[in-house]
């Protein structure tokens, strides 16, 4: 009966049996610890393929390595802090210090992380429902994050083009903007990446939302909707709360990934892109590839990913706090 | 949160956080060591082996052809040898800088690398291919049957030459034959200064139309003109191996000029400073443009069924400075840069002399004739070029550009170089775009850091 | 969890007759989140707003490739060509069955290994939970720039010891993509777990199941919706990456992602680009084809709610 299923998980809500001391938590556990090898094959390719590899970046950081050096790159001569200290204010063959990078991947991360909240908000809400073509409508709603990141670069590149392409054409029609301007060059290049990325990358947080919308329990929306709820205190009160944790973590994912796109600028813009766009993994890209640099792009990798940790250990200290106890 | 009993937790912990400990150092040590495994087998024996070539890939229009060509250099080898080739595929010169990288780094994968003549210089500085001596050059042939111009890029000097050149693709200019002769013009421009007046005739003949286009955003090409343009007054990037020249007087003459035919001469469309090479090339095609810098041969069958496709025609680049009658002292023709691509030998590889056969079969005059034929490179060796000239004496311009083609600096520093001068003319264009005038103080600026940064590169050890 | 007092009033025994999809209840039906009106109008402008690049991609692939790269594009234009010209001018086919079974089984041990991963970590109170959590978030940190070079000394490496050749076949690459994968499917999984009930699985293991047993039998169906959407993050990964396989794969294991970027970037030092846009785009919208089919066949099962019924009776 679900007012049994109810009264039984509010009850397992409030006082988890797991923390109850004594014998009887002790008898569970012979029963349960088994289970935690589940945890193991996954765990293994994690360290193997992705352990290793970082403890290698981090040696290296801390190495001599420049082109010459590639041969012998384990057993370098050590540099110290000294990669660390020439990449995070030195000049750059980009023209960007990697401060100034580190900047404009914070702004650009951010916006296009907040801007894509209310888009993939509405859609997860709307396509919760049953109507007829919601099938369709959600699969749609995939598409932007399907099509392959380096394709929508060039195609943003042909359609920002001043005189050519669309969206300067119909900004010049709308008078919003003049025509011939700029959206591939100076300031302007910014928005042009940010309005692709969000295009591109708002599905993945409406995904997330998606899922976590199906994990409310239909019995808590037929209840409060028997007692009168309308939508808005529906949402208010049982949908809202219940998705604050998937949005937090779909915020926080989503933040790092657009961190972390290195497709989108470096096809969009060709090489050696305008300041504006020179982003954090562009900086990397052309210390390791183009400079040969290893030892310096390891080091700015290792601080990309330092300065990354912190908000996420603030983030989990905040999330974990608000766990049910 | 609630831990299982401490005690016994932290036990486990500390066991199993050692294993892991031990597991990364051994991964670590074991990854250090690499491999120096061969790929192909014992030194010396020429049959039976497999070689792995890491070359371009087929694709594009050209797919059969790559593909043709392909076949027929596998076929000679195996009948010289009786041994396979193995084509490993590069599509992008990002994947062929990650392949040589991987390549250094862990003493393994393909034996011979096609590597782009600028590139060399970076790739001889890995230390991880070979150098030719007088013998190896001798099994391919010898040295003095390649067009002396293609020598320059094989190595820093004579004796420690890692490339054997294959192909050579030289740059030339285009045109466009019938707004030419609308102008009145009949031939091509040889100055500087007739580029500019030839540019401004056109667009007075034929509204709507730009005399000639650039791409400051492309990100592989407008180096080169601004290159030519610096050689011809007789400056360099690199005044000695150790010494970086890149806020010389004549690199500053020579962006002026390049974005002076914007902002001055007014004969590129002022759109153009977010073009890349394809948005150039897209509006030669719809007949818009007259005229391109630094193009090849290869423009020929892309202009396959457009509106302009019996009108283009080629010739070498200018070579005399604007508003000169002849280069001054120390100037150098530079109408292309010394342009091809260079099989390198990676040390890695057992079977040096099972290489080098590949090489000679690839350099021989039969396969550079083929290679002309079906791919429209063109030879390196000065027997091949005969031959191809008498058939097809259309490429005259190909050969001259070829043949007093300028090396670009064969230093390990180069990637480095190419990337900040591409920097430099895009924060320009940037300038340019957002509506301020152009600043020779800015320019100087600009030079200035990227010549610290090019600078660390020749002097730290 | 905050849970407000009006929904947790017990209707004693009333029978509440399931939510009706007629039009009178249309306003009060409880999966209904927002008004009508919002719904309709916001749906439309979201999808002008998805269309209008889909079709300006449509539009150039249906041009021909000398006037894509100026954005040029007009319905007289129009041809057909470049959708048949793509599959001869690189190795489409054979990209297009070596992207589906790369980033398929990877996509698929990914979800199998996370949901597995992600079981004890929301059930079972271990030592390792914490730092395992905190790795796998923070693995999100990781610039995968970064790991390349890395990656490949370390597969170098294994392939050394092992005398076996692994770059440039399958199992690399798919090992690469599933651990790619892991940390988002673990997370979307523990995420949806930590929502779920215990009950359902108590009650399994009340009939005599054992814990994977009922992870297997009970568990892995509700989780239908977080599979899902694992399933979808962790194909893309395999799906557009282009940096990995490019370096792990060869040219008979190369994905569509690199067939792809042969024509959009390959250059050679030397010879000028051949900007096949056209045939480009045309290549684009195909290769979008199989996740979309993929996520349509698929997303049926993110049924909604928690199969309440399971327990009455």
């Amino acid at each position: 009966m679900s007012v049994g299923l109810r009264t039984r998980s509010e009850r397992s809500g409030r006082v988890p049996s797991a923390q109850a001391p004594g014998g009887k938590s002790r008898a569970r556990r012979k029963h349960r610890e088994p289970a935690a090898w589940l945890v193991a094959p996954g765990a293994l390719f994690f360290l193997v393929l992705v352990g290793v590899p970082l403890v290698i970046i981090v040696w290296t950081s801390f190495l001599k390595i420049n082109v010459s050096d590639l041969r012998t790159w384990a057993t370098d001569p050590f540099a110290a802090l000294g990669n660390y200290s020439s990449t995070l204010t030195g000049p750059s063959v980009l023209g960007v210090t990697v401060l100034q990078s580190i900047w404009i991947s914070v702004r650009f991360a951010l916006l296009a992380s907040v801007v894509s909240t209310p888009i993939a908000f509405f859609a997860a809400l709307s396509v919760y429902h049953p109507f007829r073509g919601r099938a369709l409508l959600r699969s749609v709603y995939l598409v932007p994050y399907v099509i392959p990141g380096f394709v929508i670069a060039l195609l943003a590149q042909i359609a920002f083009l001043n005189s050519y392409g669309p969206v300067d054409k119909v900004l010049a029609a709308l008078h919003l903007a003049s025509a011939g301007t700029y959206w591939l060059i100076g300031p302007n290049a910014f928005w042009a990446m940010s309005v692709t990325e969000i295009w591109e990358v708002w599905p993945f947080m409406y995904l997330l939302l998606l899922a976590g919308l199906q994990a409310i329990p239909r019995e808590q929306l037929e209840a409060a909707t028997v007692d009168g709820a309308g939508w808005w205190a529906r949402l208010r009160y049982i949908v809202v709360p219940q998705l604050k944790g998937v949005y937090a973590l779909a915020f926080g994912l989503s933040t790092l990934y657009h961190f972390g796109n290195f497709t989108l600028p470096y096809v969009m813009f060709g090489s050696t892109p305008p300041d504006s766009v020179a982003v954090l993994p562009l900086n990397i890209y052309f210390q390791a590839f183009r400079g040969f640099e290893f030892g310096a792009a390891s080091a700015t990798a290792v601080f990309n990913i330092a300065i990354l940790v912190i908000p996420a250990a603030v983030y989990l200290s905040i999330t974990r706090r608000r766990r049910p106890a | 949160m609630i831990f299982c009993d401490d005690a016994q937790g932290r036990g486990n912990r500390c066991r199993v956080g050692a294993a892991l400990l031990a597991a990364c150092v051994a991964a670590l040590g074991l990854a250090a060591c690499g491999s120096s495994s061969s790929s192909s087998g014992g030194a010396g024996r020429l049959s039976g082996q497999t070689l792995t070539v890491f070359t371009q890939a087929p694709y594009g229009t050209q797919l059969k052809d790559y593909e043709e060509y392909y076949a027929y250099i596998a076929n000679a080898f195996h009948r010289a040898t009786g041994s396979t080739i193995k084509w490993d595929y590069t599509t992008s010169t990002e994947s062929l800088s990650q392949a040589i990288e991987n390549a250094a780094a862990t003493g393994t994968g393909p034996d011979v690398f096609s590597v782009g003549s600028s590139f060399n210089g970076t790739v001889a500085a890995t230390n991880a291919f070979y150098t030719l001596s007088a013998q190896d050059w001798n099994q391919v042939g010898g040295q003095g049957q390649f067009v002396p111009a293609m020598l320059t890029e094989a190595g820093g000097n004579n004796s420690s030459d890692v490339g054997v050149p294959f192909e050579s693709i030289p740059f030339v200019m285009a045109y466009n034959k019938a707004l030419f002769a609308k102008a009145g013009i009949t031939s091509a421009p040889t100055t500087w200064s007739q580029w500019v007046s030839d540019g401004q005739a056109v667009q007075k003949a034929s509204a709507g139309v730009n005399g000639a286009s650039f791409s400051p955003s492309d990100p592989y090409g407008p180096w080169k003109p601004v290159w030519s343009y610096m050689e011809q007054l007789g400056g360099d990037f690199l005044t000695s191996p150790a010494k970086a020249d890149m806020d010389s007087p004549q690199l500053q003459a020579a962006l002026q000029f390049y974005f002076a035919q914007d902002f001055q001469y007014h004969i590129v469309p002022s759109a153009d400073l977010t073009w890349q090479g394809a948005q150039e090339e897209s509006a030669f095609a719809a007949g818009k443009t007259a005229m391109i810098a630094d193009s090849t041969y290869s423009l020929y069958q892309e202009l396959a069924g457009t509106p302009v496709q019996g009108d283009v025609a080629f010739a070498p680049m200018p070579n005399i400075p604007y508003g000169a009658s002849s280069r001054p002292a120390g100037g150098h023709p530079a109408e292309s840069i010394v342009s091809g691509n260079y099989y390198d030998v990676a040390k890695y590889d057992a079977n040096l002399p099972l290489a080098l056969k590949f090489i000679q079969v690839s350099t021989s005059v039969a396969a550079q004739v083929e290679q002309f034929k079906v791919m429209g490179w063109m030879p390196v060796t000065q027997a091949g070029v005969a031959a191809v000239e008498k058939a097809s004496p259309s490429v005259a311009s190909f050969v001259t550009a070829e043949e007093n083609s300028t090396p670009t600096d064969f230093t390990p520093a180069w990637s480095d170089i190419e990337t900040g001068l591409l920097t430099v003319i895009g924060h320009i264009a940037q300038q340019l775009a957002t509506g301020h005038p152009y600043s020779a103080s800015y320019v100087s600026s600009q030079l200035q850091a990227e010549n610290t940064v090019v600078q660390q590169h020749l002097t730290s050890p | 969890m905050n849970r407000p007092r009006s929904a947790l009033r017990l209707s004693g025994g009333r029978a509440r007759s399931a939510p009706s999809p007629s039009r009178r209840r249309a306003r009060t039906a409880p999966d209904r989140l927002l008004p009508p009106l919002v719904s309709r109008v916001g749906t439309a402008i979201l999808l002008v707003f998805i269309a209008v690049p889909v079709l300006y991609l449509l539009a150039l692939a249906l041009s021909p490739n000398s006037t894509v790269a100026l954005g040029g594009t007009s319905v007289r234009q129009f041809t057909l060509s470049n959708f048949a010209t793509l599959w001869s001018a690189a190795p489409f086919e054979s990209g297009l069955v070596n992207s589906v079974t790369i980033a398929g089984t990877s996509a698929v041990l990914a979800v199998v290994l996370g949901a597995c991963a992600a079981y004890p970590l929301v059930r079972l109170r271990f030592w390792a939970r914490r730092s395992l959590l905190y790795s796998l978030l923070g693995s999100q940190t990781i610039p995968g720039l970064a790991l390349l070079l890395p990656l490949y000394i370390m597969l170098a490496g294994i392939q050394g010891i092992l005398g076996v050749q692994l770059i440039g076949g399958y199992p690399a690459i798919i090992a690469v993509y599933m651990t790619f994968g892991l940390p988002l499917a673990t997370v979307t999984c523990f995420v949806y777990l930590r929502g779920m009930p215990e009950d359902l699985e108590d009650a399994a293991r009340v009939d005599g199941c054992s814990r994977v047993g009922a992870l297997a039998r009970v568990v892995l169906p509700l989780m239908a919706p977080a599979l899902v959407v694992s399933l979808v993050f962790a194909f893309l990964v395999g799906w557009n990456d282009v940096l990995f396989a490019s370096e792990l794969t060869n040219d008979q294991t190369q994905t569509v992602a690199i067939t792809l970027q042969q024509f959009g970037l390959a250059q050679s030092e030397s010879a000028g680009a051949q900007p096949l846009y056209g045939d480009l785009m045309a290549a684009a919208l195909v290769s979008a084809i199989p996740v979309v089919a993929l996520y349509l066949i698929f997303q049926r099962y993110l049924v909604q709610g928690i199969a309440a019924g399971a327990l009455s009776g």
